[in-house]
């Protein structure tokens, strides 16, 4: 079973605690009793609310720190666990200006962080209240059919997945990341993110799903597919809209085999600032407009980045600090929370659980 | 499985009978290395120059202990100065045996170890990760077991270091073609496999027939200003460092005092009297017509011996021997050892 990151009490509205206090004593029926405690104790089932989520890879990315140079400058591809200082320090950083704003910051880790000296920081980030999930072991890309296709480093070093499918590598890459973080932070992984993300998500590929499923996870974080046909530079207003109009098609849903795909929204770091080259202001700006197209549609926005490029481009804490200034002025109409709200609220919505 | 002395030199099979289809299989191995196993049937005395290809805990600077968890994380000047001492004992007539770290092979560019082995060279099997043969606890494994121990979990610690072994020898046939020439344990200990049977047979079920696991230094090392006398308890050790069989037929050829980590690393020895010692271990080799099997990393000498002259030394002296002693790979070794039915270790 996994753990469910609850909402504790302290992030309960003023309004919502009111509210379900005048409930109570109104005379509600036992029923409407429960839900109002329901919506007091989880945001996901309160659907007047938007869900927000700030979700970190912890992954090293290609063309990094150093912008301009070959792909192969770096050996991230390789290493995609082998975090640098300043990643880890801006991921620390990071989750305290969330929290110090009300807020929680759900990072994604790739096991290979943990062969490192120290997880100190990871342990810190733990013990302030935010979860951590799943990237897999190497990062490797869920949905290859080849061997070569599963990761760089297999491709270079076959010998270490010698003897397993593709299908057995990437469960038991998987499966190893969470044994890791079991053994090294002592927690059990809050979720599972797929690295690199698909246009489909895992739509048409029910043998991952039942992979995800038989590790004992009821979501995965999947698809990503955002639109082509904005500015490579200096986007405006239509480009930022097309892309938030997508996210109509990034809310929570279920695959046929159960499993719930938790979409990161259109788009990330790497769409911006790695494939296309917008500056800070135009992410913040769309930042703005998807979060408050999440508060006014009250749907969900899963803004997804990677350390490894916000220090470099967002080394004030900018976009981290925007998405918890919108939601609290919001009142009580978004909160942030972590990715497994936004896999409740999907199960609500489809009565697979009360 | 394989082994060197049983491997063709490239004399040997364009000599034999065996077909193009079994050339193809051979790899590199067969390509580069010519191992002279004519000298296994001399009377000369057999130097073996063998550099262990890790990194090095406290260099190049102390402190650095990191490496204890990456030792196959090889730095670039760890690479280039095993090329160019390779080049420099071929240049006097020898071969430089290099054993190598498996996860080496994981990194960018192997290009160095592929000219090392065109060169002529032979290279062997020094485990995955630089594990501890003879550990029987998981976490005495190695460091980054220790330190990571799912990497290992559901596997016993002689099954874990089997899979080591192995694994580097499959990584050094997929990334450089080339099958492992002998094995050398990391660390070494004092009595070598004596009292494990059950080590000795795991290299004999993988298919190796002779190891080097033994290394005994001399007793009260000075740690600095070596004399006359440590120079000759150093010759006199040499003795104890005689390849030997184990009861179970594995051949032991001992890596002969004293080494690098002793000199620089425990010690703080001059290179100057660092050659001393390898003088007089080459003599005593001369003078018995014995063996004698040195081994440096390249990790601390590239500090502490920037222009080779620990190595330089050592084929200078056996050029200068009048034909007494040859430089030779660990397998002609082996070779001679076979051939002669040397004494039984109990």
């Amino acid at each position: 079973m996994r753990i469910e990151d609850r909402c504790p009490l302290s992030s309960l509205s003023r309004r919502d605690f009111l509210a379900g206090v005048s409930a109570a004593g109104a005379g509600l029926t036992y029923n409407g009793l429960l839900r109002a405690n329901e919506k007091l104790s989880d945001p996901a089932a309160d659907d007047a609310k938007a869900l927000i989520a700030i979700t970190f890879d912890l992954e090293m990315s290609a063309g990094y720190p150093v912008k301009g140079k070959p792909r192969d400058t770096y050996p991230w591809d390789y290493q995609k666990g082998n975090l640098n200082d300043e990643t880890k320090q801006y991921t620390v950083e990071a989750c305290r200006q969330v929290k110090a704003k009300g807020g929680l910051l759900h990072c994604f880790l790739v096991g290979q962080v943990l062969e490192h000296r120290s997880v100190d920081w990871l342990k810190e980030i733990i013990n302030a209240g935010h979860p951590i999930g799943n990237h897999t072991y190497d990062h490797v890309r869920i949905t290859a059919q080849e061997s070569e296709d599963v990761q760089y480093r297999f491709r270079r070093s076959p010998w270490l997945v010698a003897g397993m499918t593709p299908a057995e590598a990437i469960r038991e890459n998987i499966r190893l990341c969470e044994v890791a973080m079991q053994q090294r932070l002592g927690i059990t992984p809050v979720g599972f993110r797929a690295p690199y993300g698909f246009r489909q998500g895992i739509a048409d590929r029910p043998d991952v799903q039942e992979i995800i499923l038989s590790l004992g996870y009821t979501w995965a974080s999947c698809k990503h597919d955002g639109p082509d046909n904005v500015k490579p530079t200096n986007p405006d207003e239509d480009d930022f809209d097309a892309i938030v109009a997508t996210h109509r098609q990034h809310q929570p849903f279920l695959y046929p085999s159960g499993l719930i795909e938790v979409p990161p929204s259109p788009t990330t770091d790497v769409g911006v600032f790695r494939s296309r080259s917008w500056k800070l202001e135009h992410f913040l700006r769309l930042i703005e407009k998807s979060v408050q197209s999440a508060i006014e549609n009250r749907t969900v926005y899963d803004f997804t980045v990677h350390p490894s490029i916000m220090y470099v481009e967002d080394p004030e804490f900018m976009a981290v600090n925007l998405i918890c200034d919108l939601v609290n002025a919001s009142g009580s109409r978004a909160e942030i929370v972590g990715l497994n709200a936004f896999a409740r609220r999907a199960k609500l919505q489809n009565n697979i659980e009360r | 499985m394989f082994d060197s002395y049983e491997r063709l030199s490239r004399r040997n099979f364009l000599s034999s009978t065996l077909g193009v289809g079994v050339a193809l299989t051979l790899g590199r191995s067969a390509i580069g290395y010519e191992p002279r196993m004519e000298l296994a049937e001399s009377d000369k005395a057999l130097i073996v120059i063998c550099l262990d290809l890790e990194m090095s805990r406290h260099f190049p600077e102390r402190g650095m202990t990191e490496w204890d968890y990456q030792k196959g994380n090889l730095n670039d000047e760890t690479k280039q100065y095993t090329l160019e001492a390779s080049r420099r004992v071929k240049a006097k007539g020898g071969v430089l045996h290099s054993f190598v770290v498996g996860r080496v092979l994981e990194q960018a560019n192997v290009d160095w170890l592929k000219t090392i082995i065109d060169e002529g060279h032979p290279l062997g099997n020094h485990t995955y990760d630089h594990v501890r043969v003879t550990a029987q606890n998981i976490e005495d494994v190695q460091y980054r077991f220790g330190r990571s121990p799912w990497l290992l979990a559901g596997r016993t610690p002689m099954q874990a270091i089997a899979e080591n072994i192995r694994l580097c020898e499959t990584a050094m046939q997929k990334r450089l073609d080339f099958r492992p020439i002998g094995f050398t344990a990391p660390y070494g200990f004092r009595e070598g496999l004596i009292g494990r049977q059950d080590v000795q047979e795991m290299f004999l079920s993988l298919g190796f027939k002779w190891v080097s696991t033994k290394y005994k230094s001399i007793s009260e090392i000075p740690r600095a200003n070596p004399g006359p006398e440590v120079f000759q308890r150093m010759a006199e050790i040499q003795a104890e460092h005689q390849p030997y069989f184990y009861p179970t037929g594995l051949l032991e050829i001992p890596n002969s005092p004293m080494s690098d980590v002793s000199a620089f690393r425990s010690g703080e020895w001059t290179v100057g009297e660092f050659c001393q010692a390898q003088e007089a271990g080459i003599k005593w080799a001369i003078e018995h017509g014995g063996i004698y099997n040195w081994t440096g990393h390249p990790s601390i000498l590239y500090v502490k011996d920037p222009e080779f002259r620990v190595i330089e030394h050592m084929c200078d002296v056996v050029n200068e021997s009048g034909g007494k002693a040859a430089i030779v790979g660990r397998d002609v070794v082996a070779q001679r050892v076979f051939g002669k039915g040397i004494r039984h270790e109990n």
